[in-house]
């Protein structure tokens, strides 16, 4: 081995160092001990007892409920998201001058430069008794709504803080789409309607794709807007596992249960890793996650 | 609809499009007979891509009436239009494979077509450009000449009355280039089909087709056959957009059957008029232009009795077949030659006389 390659291996050694000891710190170290745990026992005063067992897994359908409620409300949130992006995004891209695409630009971000959580406890006000309901009520449309802690609260405040990362892709996606493209199809004898099915929602795809992953991965581990939102009768996984390890303080049936979300997501993350290759040399390039 | 008008697949009457405030069509009236090959020639900003758009339905017109095969097409939109584009950079659909790409014409006609004869319709027009078993690639998979082929059969499958095609083998190397030329026009016959041909390059109007216009300003300056254009260019423009020209300014001081021009130096030349040219009156700043290769050298002294312009040789280029020489003559300036490279043997500074026949220039009205 000559001294210059050599030099160039201990440079990109130590490039790497800080990254790689970042990563084993803060994310194989815990994921290890998680996976020990899961396979460990209830000390009786809480926390964590060494042992070999099955046990906590076999335990894991007494927690169904949280899971059901994740992806159904993650999977009705990023539908939402969808409907209400497209169009936007579509808009931007397409129709929008250059004037109104950064104001609407700004309107999407500016939002984001407030905190989530105050955010978040803007909408209990909104929706609690005193808010809509009461306005509602006034105008005697209606009698004792309740909005605030139904899923309805949940899937609102889902939409509102995850609209921008699903327009946004979305965006992309249709801002580098080619123009002739359309003219060509239109050229081809397909009309408004024949065009955007055939040519412009297929070659959005990928930014479809990205936009809903980006929604629905963050939304697996949603804490906060089921917890505020839903006031505590509407668990998330993640409202799951705070309660185990915090209230319970039962470790090793948490860490089954993170175990097992892990597990979902890696099985969402193949998905969305094959149907981007699956839609081919270019698009996969332009607008992935990965 | 009279029959006359019928014999015209495009006909274009005072139609004017402007973009904010430039006149990118500025009231153009044409006809393109059914069945040629017909171009339109100009540098980039002259109005032939846009006169392109209106007949493709892209561009609405602001004034004046199109014709497609006889009817108005201004309630028409572009997909109910009898007429097809090859695109510049082809614009093939990415997501698309090649017989999927081919066949997009045919799944939007109503009532639809049975998937079978789509399939055979699509195999025949790929194997008429010579593209058979191409029919699972990928666009970016291709080579730039075989997606200017996808492109073509894309459009031709669909039968249009006019193939209308946008500079479409401005993106090909030279040689490519120039076989795309010989195929295009073969291609044509064999369909005949009406192609509405845009470019900037002279050499391919010239070498593809039936007739030209030639555009400037949003204006066609002068419409017909390439011989026409090369021989009787109008003006000073055409002339020198249309092969190479030598230009000699001067004022007319006779017309005649002869125009006669003198140069600022006194100089008296003699030139006919171009046939269709705009007329030239006394006292008008007109031109006479000269083709490089209708101008004979002599060495300075072997002139026999010819008379001619004494100048002496500033640069040679050997291009090949033919030798261009760069003369520099006292009485009308510079002037390029261009020699058949067997014939020559003249040197860099060599003194020579310039001659050429008197019908061999032309007088032009100077623009």
């Amino acid at each position: 081995m000559t001294v210059s390659t050599r030099k160039t291996k201990l440079t990109t050694a130590l490039l790497l160092a800080p990254a790689s000891l970042w990563y084993l710190l803060l994310l194989v170290a815990p994921l290890v001990i998680v996976t020990i745990f899961s396979f460990g026992e209830r000390a009786p005063e809480g926390g964590y007892a060494a042992a070999f067992t099955f046990e906590q897994y076999l335990k894991l359908p007494t927690r169904s409920t949280p899971f059901i409620n994740t992806l159904w409300l993650a999977s009705l949130g990023t539908f939402f998201c969808i409907i209400l992006a497209y169009p936007l995004a579509y808009y931007l891209a397409t129709r929008a001058s250059a004037q109104m695409k950064s104001i609407l630009v700004a309107l999407i971000i500016v939002p984001f430069w407030t905190s989530f959580l105050i955010r978040t406890y803007a909408w209990i006000t909104i929706l609690s008794s005193r808010g809509i309901p009461a306005i509602l009520e006034r105008l005697g449309l209606v009698q004792d709504l309740v909005l605030l802690n139904t899923p309805f609260a949940i899937t609102l405040g889902i939409v509102y803080n995850y609209l921008p990362l699903m327009t946004f892709p979305l965006y992309v996606s249709l801002e580098r789409l080619d123009k002739r493209l359309l003219e060509a199809s239109k050229d081809l004898g397909a009309n408004r309607w024949g065009t955007f099915w055939q040519v412009t929602f297929p070659l959005s795809a990928p930014g479809l794709i990205t936009g809903s992953m980006l929604v629905f991965i963050l939304l697996m581990g949603e804490y906060l807007i089921p917890a505020l939102l839903g006031g505590g009768k509407i668990f998330f996984v993640g409202n799951a596992l705070v309660d185990l390890f915090l209230q319970s303080r039962n470790w090793p049936f948490g860490s089954a249960v993170s175990m097992a979300l892990n597990f979902i997501m890696l099985v969402i993350i193949s998905l969305y890793l094959w149907l981007t290759s699956r839609l081919g040399g270019e698009g996969r390039e332009e607008v992935s996650l990965f | 609809m009279t029959q006359s008008v019928v014999d015209f697949d495009i006909e274009f009457r005072n139609v004017v499009k402007t973009f904010g405030s430039v006149r990118a069509v500025n009231g153009i009236s044409f006809q393109i007979p059914k069945g040629s090959f017909y171009s339109f020639l100009g540098p980039s900003g002259c109005g032939k891509t846009s006169s392109l758009r209106l007949i493709g339905g892209f561009e609405q017109p602001d004034g004046g009436e199109i014709y497609i095969a006889g009817e108005s097409v201004a309630q028409i939109p572009s997909y109910q239009r009898h007429v097809n584009m090859v695109f510049q950079y082809y614009a093939l659909f990415p997501h698309m494979n090649v017989a999927r790409n081919v066949g997009y014409g045919l799944r939007q006609q109503r009532p639809k077509l049975l998937p079978d004869e789509i399939d055979k319709r699509v195999k025949d027009a790929l194997a008429l450009v010579r593209l058979s078993g191409y029919e699972n690639r990928r666009s970016w998979e291709l080579s730039g000449g075989q997606q200017q082929r996808v492109a073509l059969a894309r459009a031709l499958i669909n039968k249009p009355t006019v193939l209308l095609l946008d500079e479409p083998l401005a993106a090909l190397d030279r040689k490519l280039r120039k076989d795309m030329q010989i195929e295009l026009k073969t291609l044509q016959r064999e369909v005949g089909i009406t192609f509405v041909f845009v470019t900037h390059d002279q050499e391919e109007a010239l070498s593809m087709s039936d007739r030209i216009a030639v555009m400037r300003d949003g204006k066609i300056v002068q419409e017909g056959s390439p011989t026409e254009l090369y021989n009787h260019p109008v003006d000073r423009y055409v002339a020198g957009f249309i092969g190479q020209s030598n230009f000699i300014p001067g004022e007319v001081v006779e017309v005649g059957e002869r125009v006669t021009v003198r140069t600022p130096l006194g100089v008296m030349l003699s030139a006919p008029g171009s046939k269709d040219a705009k007329p030239l009156v006394e006292k008008a700043k007109a031109v006479v232009a000269v083709r490089p290769e209708r101008i004979g050298l002599w060495r300075e002294g072997e002139a026999g009795g010819q008379s001619g312009f004494k100048g002496r040789v500033s640069q040679v280029t050997f291009l090949g077949d033919q030798t261009e020489y760069h003369v520099e003559t006292e009485e009308v300036g510079h002037l390029l030659v261009k020699l058949s490279s067997g014939n020559a043997g003249f040197g860099g500074g060599d003194s020579v006389v310039a001659y050429w026949n008197q019908t061999a220039g032309l007088a032009l009205l100077d623009d």
